[in-house]
């Protein structure tokens, strides 16, 4: 029997890309992702290293000349404590790319609505429908009456709005209310995030990470709102199915690695640097030298990434593993420093259970 | 039906329609011809739901984007109306979502 073929260097390139604008954000999440942590927003150090306007544009015009780029997510921290987001918005969108703003909300005033139009959609995190868990999660007070405002000052100007929904032990009840009130806000789709852990945020694991169960139970209610109300949900951090199988839940799309291929979504920090995606802390170039299509075709850790099996994965059900493809590298790589190991949310949730 | 792909003639120019996931191609062939309408829509990325003889619409995307839908207006403004009432949402919200 002669082995697949190795399309590797025939792939088609990806069509979406990630550009974090700054590290810097004016909330302290509890569950913040980041391999790091949040920068806070005043960090002049931060700030000095980012690329400048044109700096930003730049690395778009050269993706844009690399790959066929059709969408862009700003993101990471805080986008809107960047002033120039508005030049960097049109830049993206002169260029006929659509534009995802993903924020914490805070900032979304509707003076700086009005700055960046409704013609790109706005994904803003919505932890509870409660003033004091949100706050809470989001590590300082006021959040939560910010982010209701936003929202609403983006359904009144008719804008696209995504609630995403990050599901901690603190949070995991309140997810039909929240869901109910993402909806009465003009939430055209709702994300489903269970925390993912990193090098960060590892620490508060036993405090904070979902249980299966939880999510289970969150699952459970979100397919039966997204039937009610015709509200589309994705989760978009992977769910592996040898802890949940997500096979039953036919309204949620559930997002899986993709493996750096067309459908992945490399990720480029403030300072240029290029990484497979967002939640991976391995930095393989930097675009104000290097190519993309370098990198992409050609840089040994984007095949490892792709070709690497976690250990732990070896006995699986093939079925489920062609659904889950090793579930979130990433996560593994930056809590155990190693591409072979499994997502630590998998090996927590086989503890407890 | 242009070239093997569903068209929707809106605004003056001939345009894909790419459906959702939930729905098939096969659908629109009910709509070749007729004069349909929209229910929704936005001047870039709108999603629109094709009403066709008071059955369920057909959703579409413009461009395609699978994780957006329409949600009934009936039903937001009244899952408004009960945030009001417990004073989850603000009075000054309130009015900004059902104005």
């Amino acid at each position: 029997m002669k082995p697949a073929p190795d399309n590797f260097q025939s792939r088609p390139l990806p069509k979406s890309f990630v550009i974090e604008l700054t590290k810097r954000c004016n909330n302290h999440c509890l569950y913040c992702y980041m391999a790091e942590g949040p920068s806070s927003q005043d960090c002049d150090h931060d700030r000095s290293s980012e690329l400048n306007t044109k700096g930003i544009t730049d690395i778009i015009a050269k993706l844009c000349d690399e790959a066929p780029v059709q969408s862009i997510a700003l993101s990471v921290g805080e986008p809107l404590l960047r002033e120039d987001l508005p030049e960097i918005l049109s830049f993206i969108q002169n260029k006929g790319i659509s534009a995802v703003i993903i924020t914490n909300g805070t900032l979304l005033t509707g003076e700086r609505l009005a700055s960046l139009g409704t013609k790109v959609t706005y994904e803003i995190t919505l932890l509870s429908y409660r003033r004091e868990v949100h706050d809470r999660l989001a590590g300082r007070r006021g959040a939560w009456d910010a982010v209701v405002d936003a929202m609403a000052n983006v359904r009144q100007a008719k804008g696209t709005l995504v609630a995403v929904f990050v599901a901690t032990k603190l949070n995991s009840a309140d997810v039909s209310k929240t869901t109910e009130l993402a909806i009465a806000l003009g939430a055209s789709g709702l994300m489903y995030n269970r925390m993912n852990l990193g090098a960060h945020n590892i620490r508060q694991a036993d405090r904070l990470l979902p249980t299966a169960g939880m999510i289970r139970e969150n699952l459970d209610a979100l397919e039966e709102l997204s039937g009610r109300y015709q509200l589309p949900v994705a989760a978009s951090v992977a769910i592996e199915p040898c802890v949940i199988d997500t096979r039953k839940y036919k309204q949620i799309h559930f997002g899986w690695c993709p493996l750096a291929g067309e459908e992945s979504y490399f990720t480029i920090d403030p300072r240029g640097n290029v990484r497979i995606c967002n939640h991976s802390g391995v930095v393989l170039g930097n675009l104000k030298q290097d190519r993309f299509t370098d990198i992409y075709y050609n840089h040994p850790y984007v095949r490892a990434f792709r070709d690497t099996w976690p250990v732990e994965c070896e006995g699986c059900d093939p079925e489920l593993k062609a659904i889950c493809c090793g579930g979130c590298k990433a996560s593994a790589e930056q809590c155990y420093g190693t591409l072979a190991r499994v997502d630590p949310f998998v090996t927590i949730s086989q503890q407890v259970h | 039906m242009k070239d093997g792909i569903y068209c929707l003639e809106a605004e003056g120019k001939l345009r894909a329609i790419p459906v959702s996931p939930k729905t098939q191609p096969a659908q629109l062939k009910d709509v070749v011809g007729q004069k349909v309408e929209i229910l929704y829509s936005e001047p870039t990325s709108f999603v629109a739901g094709l009403l066709v003889g008071g059955r369920i619409p057909i959703l579409c995307y413009f461009p395609r984007d699978p994780d957006l839908s329409v949600v009934d207006e009936g039903a937001r403004a009244t899952l408004a109306k009960q945030f009001l009432n417990e004073g989850v949402l603000s009075q000054e919200n309130y009015k900004k979502l059902v104005g």
